[in-house]
């Protein structure tokens, strides 16, 4: 695609949303394409909304939570991995592109890889040819 | 097999094991069996085994979640599999269930005769093929042709849970039913999603798959609720898929492919091709069937530290 990407990011409060603050104060570089969305936990984030995202006009979403066992609340970022697991398979298989829906764990000390997963993340996006699946087509501009 | 239900059936009312029996009884046409509920004894004839019977009826069970009555259900290996799922989420108490296994050797299904012989006026048994009288002339088909997908992908056939079981045991055929899917993934992706696209643009929203099916009993639907309003109502192409694809990720570990749904869709819609890859995706990555293992915790209520996180980055 050409123009940049708009990816919707779900961020969990307690590692990744740290993270990206990190690697905000440390001033890494990292593409401008991420709109981020803090989410108490991971496993807040219902697959509903990645849906609900990619019919609202995202070209990607990523959903990012604390590392295994490092979970704020001890085992949400476990069930939202099963969750994310039985969506994301249900998703391919559907036809969506890959590279749309995206799933990282970034801890709050790593602000290095967050910049790395945005880059990635954002690469991936550019390369699917269509972004317009899912998208709701509507009568008026969405912008 | 009627019979025997029927005897089964007399003798636990006439006993008082239970208030009544949930069957299946002839319905308004040969190809549609409908439910009934049998309180008195003189009434169990009304019962059947039917040729056309992809009803749940483990769904009704649900009725009486708050009522104190003891329900008999005459129940397949199918609806004996939802039952399970059901305990498993309280819905029911197994206390209070008398249950009729039988060894259902599968159903026919009225989808599949609309599809293969048309606009049916009329059906007639005629032993191994039935004989359908269509708006265009008459039409014989197999009983084999008349088989869903997914009695012919059936791996359970035998009661899972019962009290009772009538009908002979069934050898299990070979495979792990779950060819169409595999088959369906070949396909490239824009096909795919082209594939979703088209069947789900039938949809007229009637949610009577919903309806259909014991396993969707939210006492408020997503996409009934309107504050925040998940699903917009009205027929926008992607609104019908996302509907459908949410149904059926609710239906993870919980599904237990009994085809209600997909016979109780007026369109015609292949539901099953995306529920039964649901109820893959759940067995190749948490080793899970819903309703086979009474003890087994709900998948995605669950989780094991091991669990594969190939995509995760």
């Amino acid at each position: 695609m050409e123009k940049d990407p708009r990816i919707l990011a779900f961020l969990c409060n307690w590692c990744s949303y740290a993270g990206a603050d990190l690697a905000g104060t440390s001033r890494i570089q990292y593409p401008t394409t991420l709109r981020v969305l803090r989410v108490p936990c991971s496993a807040r984030v219902n697959p509903q909304f990645i849906l609900k995202a990619l019919q609202e006009g995202a070209d990607g979403v990523l959903v990012s939570g604390c590392h295994p066992g490092d979970c704020h609340y001890l085992e949400g970022n476990y069930y939202a991995h099963r969750k994310f697991a039985a969506m994301r398979d249900l998703l391919e298989y559907v036809g969506l592109e890959k590279g749309r829906v995206r799933f990282s764990w970034v801890s709050a000390a790593e602000g290095g890889k967050f910049a790395e997963v945005v880059k990635e993340v954002t690469d991936g996006v550019k390369q699917v040819k269509d972004t317009t699946q899912f998208l709701k087509k509507r009568d008026w501009p969405v912008e | 097999m009627t019979d025997a239900i029927r005897e089964e059936a007399r003798k636990i009312l006439s006993d008082g094991k239970v208030d009544f029996v949930i069957g299946y009884a002839e319905g308004d046409t040969p190809i549609q069996a409908k439910p009934v509920f049998i309180s008195r004894v003189e009434d169990v004839d009304k019962l059947v085994w039917p040729s056309f019977g992809l009803i749940n009826l483990a769904n009704y069970l649900l009725r009486y979640k708050t009522r104190n009555t003891r329900i008999g259900i005459v129940a397949k290996g199918c609806d004996t599999r939802s039952i399970v799922a059901l305990l498993k989420e309280n819905q029911i108490d197994r206390e209070r269930l008398f249950i009729i296994g039988v060894n259902c050797p599968g159903m026919l299904s009225r989808q599949v005769a609309r599809e293969k012989a048309g606009e049916i006026i009329s059906a007639e048994n005629k032993g191994e093929t039935w004989s359908f009288t269509t708006v265009e002339g008459k039409k014989e088909v197999s009983c084999f042709d008349l088989m869903p997908s997914n009695c012919a992908a059936c791996r359970h056939h035998a009661p899972v849970i019962s009290d009772v079981v009538v009908g002979d045991p069934i050898t299990e055929p070979e495979g792990d039913g779950y060819d169409s899917v595999r088959e369906f993934e070949k396909k490239s992706a824009p096909e795919r999603y082209q594939y979703l696209m088209s069947e789900m643009s039938a949809c007229i929203r009637c949610y009577a798959c919903r309806q259909a099916c014991p396993t969707c009993n939210c006492d408020e639907c997503f996409v009934d609720i309107t504050q925040p309003r998940w699903v917009d109502k009205g027929l926008d192409k992607t609104d019908l898929a996302i509907w459908q694809l949410i149904r059926t990720y609710h239906q993870a570990g919980r599904c237990v492919d009994c085809g209600a749904c997909e016979e109780a869709c007026p369109k015609g819609i292949k539901l099953l091709w995306l529920t039964r890859k649901m109820n893959l995706i759940v067995k190749e990555r948490f080793g899970f069937e819903a309703g086979v293992d009474p003890e087994a915790l709900p998948p995605l209520a669950t989780y094991e530290k091991d669990d594969t996180q190939e995509f995760i980055l």
